[in-house]
């Protein structure tokens, strides 16, 4: 059982983003961060993530009600979101065997169902923005991460790429923590519950 | 730990000989700067120190372009990704690795390449291939720990030149007297050069061990 708390969170660049904004999130279920561009979707994301520190404001991170530094959140974490990428110069095996040191029977499965096996050998720069999104959430769904960070995931995918998505999204949200941050309606659905972000409050 | 370094310094190298950037602009700037040396001064060069210092700054400069090992991962968006899979101090420890194997290489590409234009004489060879492996791995320990530094800074080509000037002159103010020694008829005595360079190395990898998770935490 893995669980995110966060208490009275506030961020604010030049402009403010948002304020005391609180929610928790373990295994089993997940949340959807909405909201107009520029409200701080990403933001909370990241903050949520530890991958970005709030201006006030706690989190705490847990490993069967056990807390654990949040430095070491990002490991337990799979990500896709357009901020972050996979290695271009090398193949889609390469990827793979750089993360996890080897090919598995299970990553095979999920190449076929993501409809990239037949790319596996082909250098990342070579692929369209579409099928370099099918790479990330590849990458971070092989990792089996206890908490899984959406940022915008079905961005450049086709239909049949969303419809997979969603499919791969629904087997995996018994296991996992899934924290998604879009601007589609049909992705929040899938979630058990959201946080909207509207003039920097969290509703 | 030992996982994430050899996976790491294997894709780094795999990525620099697929991409060529590093490797080209170091090539690139070490033989034209040379070879203009060699033409500009006709062999005329007489003075050891002259020579040291000459060398010392190709490799310098051509050993600065290392930074883009960790200037990669931001401009590219894959640090978080490294991260995701590997902890801070594997990945510094691959990086400072695949740099001390390019700068080694450098340094032995450019002294081979500035003794045959330059038409220089070598009175004590294993002391100045001491020297050139040791002064080129202590070059590359600063320009890691600096490169990590400012990877994630927007103004980072600027600051990289800032801070590279206190922390990598007394390492090119020793290199250039031992190798000086070696280029003249002197007796040869850097054996305490050569420990201060060994002293210094280790000191700053070990603090920049220790500092890295802290600087590669913010993105």
């Amino acid at each position: 059982m893995f669980t995110i708390k966060a208490h009275n969170i506030s961020k604010r660049y030049s402009y403010r983003l948002f304020s005391n904004i609180s929610c928790s999130v373990s295994t089993g279920e997940s949340v959807a961060i909405v909201g107009p561009n520029g409200s701080g979707k990403s933001t909370l994301l990241k903050i949520l993530g530890n991958i970005v520190s709030p201006d006030s404001g706690r989190i705490e991170y847990f490993e069967n009600k056990e807390p654990i530094p949040a430095h070491t959140v990002i490991h337990y974490a799979g990500i896709v979101a357009p901020y972050i990428q996979c290695y271009n110069h090398l193949t889609l095996t390469e990827n793979i065997i750089f993360a996890f040191g080897s090919v598995t029977d299970d990553a095979i499965e999920l190449l076929h169902r993501l409809d990239m096996y037949q790319h596996k050998d082909k250098v990342l720069h070579t692929y369209s923005t579409g099928m370099q999104q099918r790479c990330k959430i590849a990458m971070a769904l092989l990792k089996k991460p206890k908490v899984l960070l959406l940022d915008e995931p079905g961005s450049n995918l086709d239909d049949s790429g969303r419809k997979i998505l969603f499919e791969l999204i629904k087997e995996i949200q018994p296991f996992t923590a899934i924290i998604m941050a879009t601007n589609d309606s049909r992705e929040a659905k899938l979630c058990h519950r959201s946080i909207v972000l509207d003039k920097g409050i969290g509703a | 730990m030992i996982k994430g370094l050899v996976r790491n310094i294997v894709k780094d190298l795999r990525i620099e000989f697929r991409s060529k950037v590093v490797i080209s602009l170091i090539l690139s700037f070490s033989v034209i700067v040379t070879i203009s040396i060699g033409f500009a001064s006709g062999g005329i060069i007489g003075s050891p120190m002259v020579h040291a210092i000459l060398l010392w700054v190709i490799i310098f400069f051509s050993g600065m372009n290392t930074s883009h090992l960790f200037y990669r991962e931001i401009e590219e968006h894959t640090a978080l990704f490294n991260l995701m899979y590997y902890s801070p101090e594997s990945i510094f420890v691959s990086k400072l690795i695949v740099n001390c194997i390019i700068m080694v290489a450098v340094a032995a590409i450019v002294g081979l390449l500035y003794l045959f234009v330059m038409d220089v004489s070598v009175y004590n060879v294993s002391g100045f291939a001491i020297m050139m492996l040791a002064g080129s791995s202590a070059l590359a320990v600063c320009t890691t720990i600096i490169a990590a530094i400012t990877a994630l800074v927007q103004a980072r080509g600027g600051l990289f030149t800032i801070l590279s000037f206190p922390i990598t002159l007394p390492i090119i103010t020793v290199v250039i007297k031992s190798t000086t020694q070696c280029f003249s008829k002197e007796i040869y005595s850097s054996w305490s050069a050569i420990l201060f360079l060994l002293a210094f190395s280790t000191l700053l990898g070990v603090v920049s061990y220790i500092l890295f998770p802290y600087i590669w935490r913010e993105f």
